[in-house]
């Protein structure tokens, strides 16, 4: 691989993982909080466990914290 | 999916398991690497940290397989559940090992270089002339594609993600697992091929995807046998108290077998379908107790909690109506069910387990039941109907 095509990809990954790092630090709790009760009252290490999730799916995330709160989410919404 | 998110759902079994699968993990990796040392001339000997790498790669794909061969090994044989139980701490497992093999790997290979260990990584990974056109394409590729997915997936490995992506999304991204099998599959091969490191990956390969692939396909052609007869004496299995509302919790029979017993509010309607339901009784608190082990994957069925009325699975949400053991309407799956009663706030059970998807009338939490319903005969089975 060259080396520019290879420096690109590094910096667009840590592009994307900074942008998830915003989000997760700022967008999504406030948006989480809302819709899932259990995250309000959640410990802090937890949440730290949720972080590398949160870097690496914030585009889904926010796609569920948009979504309307009585979209079907489990095992009635079909076979999972 | 608990109640409440906490860091690690640890229990007694799973403390054992975590500890007994890294004392294996770490006794494996100094075995290796001690073995290799003792085995091999100064001249030819490899380096320790070398021997690390391979020894985690090793253990990783070891790992691996043991996490995609447990499903269809428990459908095959019911008594290996303990593994299934608990696969979700051997997959976080595996790709805390897995990382570490990528880590070392970069280090060790890139770090010493003038270059971004990450650039020199995506540069230097030369095609091999000797491997022919298989060597064009090189095998990190596919290591470090494989280490992506098993990140994602060990990064969504908390009720937090199932709960919130749903579990068809949680589903369909975990059964990327088989894609990164693949990937590693052919991050060995090419390896070997281009490296040529000796018999030993190779055979290991064959070995895993014999057993992989073989145990998927006998698992398609078994059914697992109906619940037999089994001793029919009450017996405490713990306290009303022991099990939080709308939640549930898991137990053994005397003779090992996992049940989950579901503290719940009787439904308030159909009344049509719970026959014995009057008014005056909807909305109690009352118990009932099913087979700990989800249809679908063999989930912890007494890990889950009660949600718009029906256990719902931790795993990938599959849901049942606690007192019939079976799911809702369109779906089918049904679950074998357990008479209960409730003695001075202790559970009670009847360890012969009913035909699946018995109906059987939850123990009401506040009026024990004086009077042991009639184990002898299962209760009317209502089908499809509920």
């Amino acid at each position: 691989m060259p080396i520019e095509i290879a420096a690109l990809l590094i910096v667009c990954l840590l592009f994307y993982a900074g942008v998830g790092l915003v989000a997760a630090f700022l967008w999504l709790p406030k948006r989480l909080n809302n819709q899932d009760d259990a995250v309000r009252t959640a410990p802090k290490a937890v949440r730290l466990v949720w972080l590398p999730g949160m870097v690496a799916l914030w585009p889904v995330l926010l796609a569920i914290t948009n979504r309307k709160p009585d979209e079907p989410q489990n095992h009635q919404a079909g076979d999972a | 999916m608990s109640l409440a998110y906490r860091l690690v759902q640890w229990n007694r079994h799973k403390i054992v398991y975590d500890l007994c699968l890294w004392a294996g993990i770490v006794c494996f990796l100094g075995v290796f690497i001690g073995v290799s040392l003792a085995t091999t001339a100064p001249p030819h000997q490899v380096r320790p940290e070398a021997l690390l790498l391979r020894g985690l790669a090793f253990t990783a794909f070891f790992l691996l397989t043991v996490t995609l061969c447990i499903g269809p090994l428990h459908r095959l044989i019911p008594s290996t559940a303990p593994l299934l139980y608990n696969r979700r701490h051997l997959g976080v497992s595996m790709f805390a090992v897995s990382a570490a093999h990528g880590l070392l790997a970069l280090l060790y290979y890139h770090g010493f270089g003038a270059q971004n260990p990450a650039i020199s990584l995506l540069t230097n990974a030369k095609p091999s002339a000797a491997a022919g056109p298989l060597g064009l394409f090189p095998f990190e590729w596919f290591g470090i594609a494989s280490l992506l997915i098993l990140f994602l997936m060990a990064a969504t490995s908390h009720d937090f993600w199932l709960k919130n992506l749903g579990p068809k999304t949680w589903k369909r991204l975990h059964i990327l697992v088989y894609a990164a099998y693949a990937m590693l599959v052919a991050h060995i091969a090419l390896g070997y091929l281009q490296r040529g490191v000796g018999p030993l990956p190779v055979i290991l390969l064959l070995i895993s995807v014999a057993s992989v692939v073989g145990l998927q396909i006998a698992s398609r052609f078994v059914r697992r046998p109906s619940s037999s007869k089994q001793q029919n004496e009450w017996v405490e299995l713990c306290r009303v108290s022991d099990i939080e509302p709308n939640a549930a919790k898991t137990v053994s029979l005397p003779n090992g077998t996992r049940v989950a017993v579901i503290r719940h509010t009787r439904p308030r309607k159909p009344r049509k379908e719970h026959p014995g339901t009057t008014k005056d009784r909807e909305g109690q608190e009352v118990i009932s107790c099913v087979s700990n082990t989800c249809r679908h994957q063999g989930g912890p069925l007494g890990e889950g909690r009660v949600i718009d009325g029906c256990l719902t699975c931790p795993w990938h949400g599959y849901q049942y109506l606690p007192a019939e053991g079976q799911s809702p309407p369109p779906f089918t799956e049904k679950l074998p069910t357990y008479q209960v009663r409730v003695v001075d706030g202790g559970v009670q059970v009847d360890p012969q387990a009913l035909p699946e998807g018995t109906r059987v009338e939850p123990a009401s939490i506040g009026q024990p039941i004086a009077t042991p319903p009639k184990t002898t005969q299962a209760p009317p089975s209502n089908g499809s109907d509920a």
